[in-house]
């Protein structure tokens, strides 16, 4: 009897556990191709050595080995991975199939906050220079996610109304986005549309550091929550029986999301369809044990934007494409495959 | 035993939906709550399930003595809502693994496992383990909800209308199998039904609710009586007793159709 | 983007011969100035326009076109501006500071919005009854928003439409869109002298270049549009990509950016230019470690060498020859007072002298400049302002 009940579990369990472990190193070896591709076309031996002894090499290549790509390509895993953890816990929470970062305005407020301290110098906290335009830009999303909240209790989280609050919400941050760039100089403009594009090349390993530490954070939380996360997909009445206190766990996933997307979008900008996509394609591939459905939304955000990094190098090589337009190429197709291949439905 | 007395609840300050309900439900047995639309039935389940915060007093003894703490009340009872989404995507053996949420942890121990298939077995689905939810007939996924808050052990069981849109056979697989397990594990089963000539051969004890009151209890025969079924539904029906099992044959609404449009 | 072919190229040439030649037959008349007619003329995006000459009401859809619209025009320049596109708060800057000193009226000028920013009104424009509105080709390069379908409104109300270009290349085509310019205005003669003015200058520049049998040095030119850590734009075969290719350099961005975006860090880490040069156009951004205020370039050359060391701050940048060598420029041109206008002539002086200082020792843009304005300008700029960094 034990030994049956362990093996079905197994069954279920052993394909995703190889899943996980696939996607791990995929993740892994693109993050390696994105460290060795570049337009300066160092070789592997140089890059290796780089890595390892900076000093034995010229100084432009650690600069270019240090300074560049290692702080973008891994930004690239921490950013893609804290926006598709950010949706697929906004689409647990929320119970919408839509919700994502960008879908619920969270992108465009931050955008927003973003081009209100590029074009007009408000800055809602007295901040290190530095960090002005995150600070900014991490401030609207937080107060997005706090107004889509509200707005999602008090419409008892129906689908319809969340969408509709999410989208009006989009809009009015867009409105007001293009407000102030009507009233910007075109230098600021060039400076608001750079930003609103998405865009890893402004990361620092400063920058970095504050988002793997917030993303290193959250996962820990929510992973100690899975069984209750996934209870949650039963129906808010269901899990309440079950004994998960709803209202509690739904709060405070909330605000560990808001906070993790806060801090990917803040230092990179608009990158629109992760967050999205990263969790259905995870959903798709795992379901939604949230045991394997975190690391595998993680995972996948990961790899897309990777892929999106190598690629915006390898289409034009030399010059900077923002990253937010190649993201989408990558996902929307992969996505709609997989939308086909499989049968029944994901939500 | 669970005793459920002056029961009282309100959302915020609309009428009241439940006045004063008293009830006991004993161990082994199915107690069957029955009543037209909009008498209470939903609202009290949830109640006792926890859902709800009414007032009066909900206590659950075992063998009379000892109360179980009203805070934990919700470990020993199991709740299966009228509607359960099935847009999760999981198979059916975590589904049912959900139902030990209490003893859960990111590693799985070997007693949940166990339990999780031997209710399966228990309820004959074991081959649908690895099934997911959204593969599953209406019937199936009854049958999942069931194994789901049976693997908990709980001393009380809660199912609000669980035959919705369920053809008769597995109405049926599903009543024998909730009496049979409420005899076996001495269970207090209360199960909210539609059909009274179900609720007349299943239930041990009915409760038959009107506007927030209990109207009448006792067993199935002096309950479901043309009397009481032509006050509470205001329909004309035929009630006989063949061989012991109650038979409720509708005939006629007594309200004339001008009525009811006036009503 | 749209690219030019080469075989617009030739069609612009066409169309020069032809304003020449329509230019002369209009030069018999200027005389008799009640005396209308109508020429076609093919502007530089090689469209056929047919304008009524000489053309007395004339609107600029980019106010920066002030400077160079004024040297053709001459004295009564401003009587002949009926309305032009505001882009703020550019237009407040130093040459137009000047010209608001000198004529306050401007401030006056109607605004009919601009496609830069999707403010464009065709209505304004046709209540201002102009005999000619000047277009300028990057904005229909860039494709903005509307902007075909708006010429074409123009053009079904009778309203003509003329593309002239300083950018997409500062020589051929701003020699011919100054002729155009003139003959339209039915001033060719003027035209013709500021034409003449700007070959000789800029031939003064290729003549010696010819003979120099150096090693043309590599050159990273940037168009600083964000804070000093980021890398702003570059051009490869257009506005300051020619330019630097007529001073003698080789251009890094070439090949790698058809007209303008922004090369990837590392590439030119790799490449290590020997000389830098930054510009600006409009303000540029402030502090090393500042990412928002701009400020606007006054003749205070302070926070434009402050700007110029921040840019050597990015990373890697401290191995760079350029600037180990200290061979780091700085262009800030407000209003595309340089750039993108008529006295491209100067800034091409300017860089071939940093980039071959001994060979055009006794090359003085500063005073061609001084002595072009003396000529053709109702108002001087006081100061060239390009810096460089002393180590």
């Amino acid at each position: 009897m034990n030994h049956r009940a362990e093996n079905l579990y197994h069954q279920i369990t052993g394909r995703k556990y190889t899943i996980v472990f696939s996607m791990g190193i995929a993740a892994v070896l693109i993050l390696l191709a994105d460290i060795a591709i570049g337009p300066a076309w160092l070789s592997i031996d140089e890059i290796f050595l780089a890595v390892f002894s900076p000093d034995s090499v010229d100084p432009t290549t650690s600069t270019i080995v240090w300074k560049l790509r290692l702080p973008i390509a891994l930004m690239a895993i921490v950013v893609g991975a804290s926006l598709a953890i950010a949706g697929a816990e906004m689409q647990t929470i929320l119970g919408n199939p839509l919700a994502s970062p960008y879908t619920l305005g969270v992108s465009a407020s931050a955008g927003f906050g973003a081009a209100l301290a590029l074009v007009a110098g408000v800055s809602v906290f007295p901040s290190g220079k530095n960090y002005i335009v995150p600070i900014n830009a991490f401030f609207f999303a937080m107060l997005t996610c706090l107004l889509m909240y509200s707005v999602a209790k008090k419409a008892k989280f129906s689908s319809e109304t969340m969408v509709l609050a999410g989208i009006a919400i989009l809009f009015l941050f867009q409105s007001l986005t293009a407000l102030l760039q009507y009233i910007a100089s075109e230098q600021q403009l060039q400076a608001v549309i750079f930003w609103l594009f998405g865009n890893l090349f402004r990361t620092t390993w400063q920058k970095l550091g504050i988002s793997s530490a917030i993303l290193l954070l959250t996962i820990p939380l929510l992973a100690k929550d899975a069984w209750k996360l996934t209870t949650l997909r039963l129906g808010d009445e269901k899990a309440e029986s079950l004994g998960v206190n709803v209202e509690r766990l739904r709060l405070k996933t909330f605000v560990l999301v808001s906070i993790l997307t806060g801090a990917a979008v803040c230092f990179v900008g608009t990158i629109g369809f992760i967050g999205l996509a990263g969790p259905h394609i995870a959903r798709m591939l795992v379901g939604e044990d949230q045991r394997f459905f975190l690391p595998v939304s993680a995972l996948t955000g990961a790899i897309l934007l990777s892929s999106a990094s190598v690629l915006s190098k390898l289409i034009v090589p030399g010059i900077i494409l923002p990253i937010g337009i190649i993201t989408s190429f990558i996902g929307v197709p992969f996505f709609i495959s997989l939308m086909f291949k499989k049968r029944g439905g994901y939500w | 035993m669970l005793q459920v007395e002056r029961l009282k609840f309100a959302y915020d300050s609309s009428e009241p939906i439940l006045r004063n309900i008293h009830f006991n439900a004993v161990p082994g047995e199915i107690t069957g709550i029955i009543g037209p639309n909009g008498s209470g039935k939903s609202t009290l389940m949830k109640c006792i399930a926890g859902l709800l915060k009414p007032e009066g007093t909900i206590r659950l003894s075992k063998d009379n003595t000892s109360p179980a703490k009203k805070k934990r009340l919700g470990q020993w009872v199991s709740y299966l809502p009228q509607e359960n989404s099935f847009r999760a995507v999981l198979t059916v053996f975590e589904t049912v693994l959900l139902g030990r949420m209490q003893s859960l942890s990111w590693r799985v121990g070997k007693e949940d496992l166990t339990a999780v298939l031997k209710m399966l077995e228990t309820l004959g689905i074991e081959m649908l383990a690895s099934r997911f939810l959204g593969e599953l007939s209406g019937g199936q996924r009854q049958m999942v909800w069931m194994a789901q808050a049976l693997v908990r052990q709980p001393m009380v069981l809660l199912f609000d209308e669980p035959l919705n849109s369920l053809d008769i056979r597995y109405a049926l697989e599903i009543l024998d199998m909730v009496k049979e397990i409420t005899a076996l594990k001495k269970i207090i089963t209360v199960i909210v039904l539609h059909d009274l000539n179900l609720v007349g051969k299943y239930a041990d004890k009915i409760i038959l609710l009107r506007d927030g009151d209990v109207y009448s209890s006792g067993t199935p025969k002096t309950v479901l009586t043309m009397e009481t079924i032509r006050s509470v539904y205001g329909v004309n029906c035929k009630v006989a007793n063949n061989d012991g099992v109650l038979q409720i044959t509708p005939l006629c609404s007594i309200r004339p159709k001008f009525e009811r449009t006036a009503h | 983007m749209i690219r030019m072919t080469k075989h617009n190229f030739l069609m612009i040439i066409a169309a020069a011969l032809l304003i020449i030649l329509s230019g002369e037959h209009a030069a018999g008349n200027e005389n008799r100035l009640s005396h209308k007619k109508r020429i076609t003329v093919t502007d530089l995006a090689g469209r056929k326009v047919s304008v009524q000459i000489p053309a007395e009401k004339i609107i600029l859809s980019f106010d920066r076109h002030l400077p160079t619209f004024s040297a053709i025009a001459g004295h009564d320049f401003l009587e002949k501006i009926v309305g032009w596109g505001k882009i703020t708060p550019i237009s407040d800057q130093n040459i137009y500071r000047e010209f608001k000193k000198k004529y306050p009226e401007i401030m006056s000028i109607p605004d009919i919005g601009t496609h830069a920013k999707g403010t464009f009104s065709v209505e304004k424009v046709m209540a201002l009854k102009p005999d000619l509105i000047l277009y300028p080709l990057w904005a229909v390069l860039d494709k903005y928003e509307g902007i075909t379908d708006d010429l074409d409104r123009l053009e079904q109300a009778g309203i003509p439409t003329v593309i002239i270009d300083y950018w997409k290349d500062p020589f051929e085509n701003s020699i011919t869109s100054t002729l155009l310019i003139g003959s339209m205005l039915g001033k060719e003669e003027r035209a013709g002298e500021i034409a003449a003015f700007y070959k000789d200058r800029v031939g003064k520049v290729i003549n010696r270049l010819a003979n120099i049998k150096k090693n043309k040095p590599k050159v990273y030119l940037e168009g600083a549009s964000k804070e000093p850590s980021q890398y702003g734009w570059s051009c490869g075969n257009a506005g300051w990509g020619v330019i630097l290719k007529k001073a003698g350099a080789v251009n890094i961005a070439e090949g790698i950016i058809k007209e303008r975006g922004t090369i990837a860090p590392e590439y030119l880490l790799k490449t290590n230019p020997d000389i830098i040069i930054v510009s600006s156009f409009g303000g540029f951004w402030q502090q090393p470690d500042d990412e928002m205020k701009t400020v606007l370039p006054e003749y205070d050359k302070k926070p434009m060498l402050d700007f110029l060391k921040a840019i050597t701050e990015r990373p890697g940048w401290g191995h760079l020859d350029a600037v180990k060598n200290g061979k780091i420029y700085g262009i800030f041109d407000s209003s595309y007072y340089i750039y993108n206008n008529i006295y491209t002539f100067a800034v091409v002086q300017a860089i071939a002298k940093w980039l071959y200082p001994d060979e055009f020792k006794d090359l003085d843009p500063g005073a061609d400049l001084h002595l072009f304005e003396q000529r053709f300008m109702p108002v001087y700029h006081n100061d060239l302002q390009m810096i460089e960094i002393n180590r």
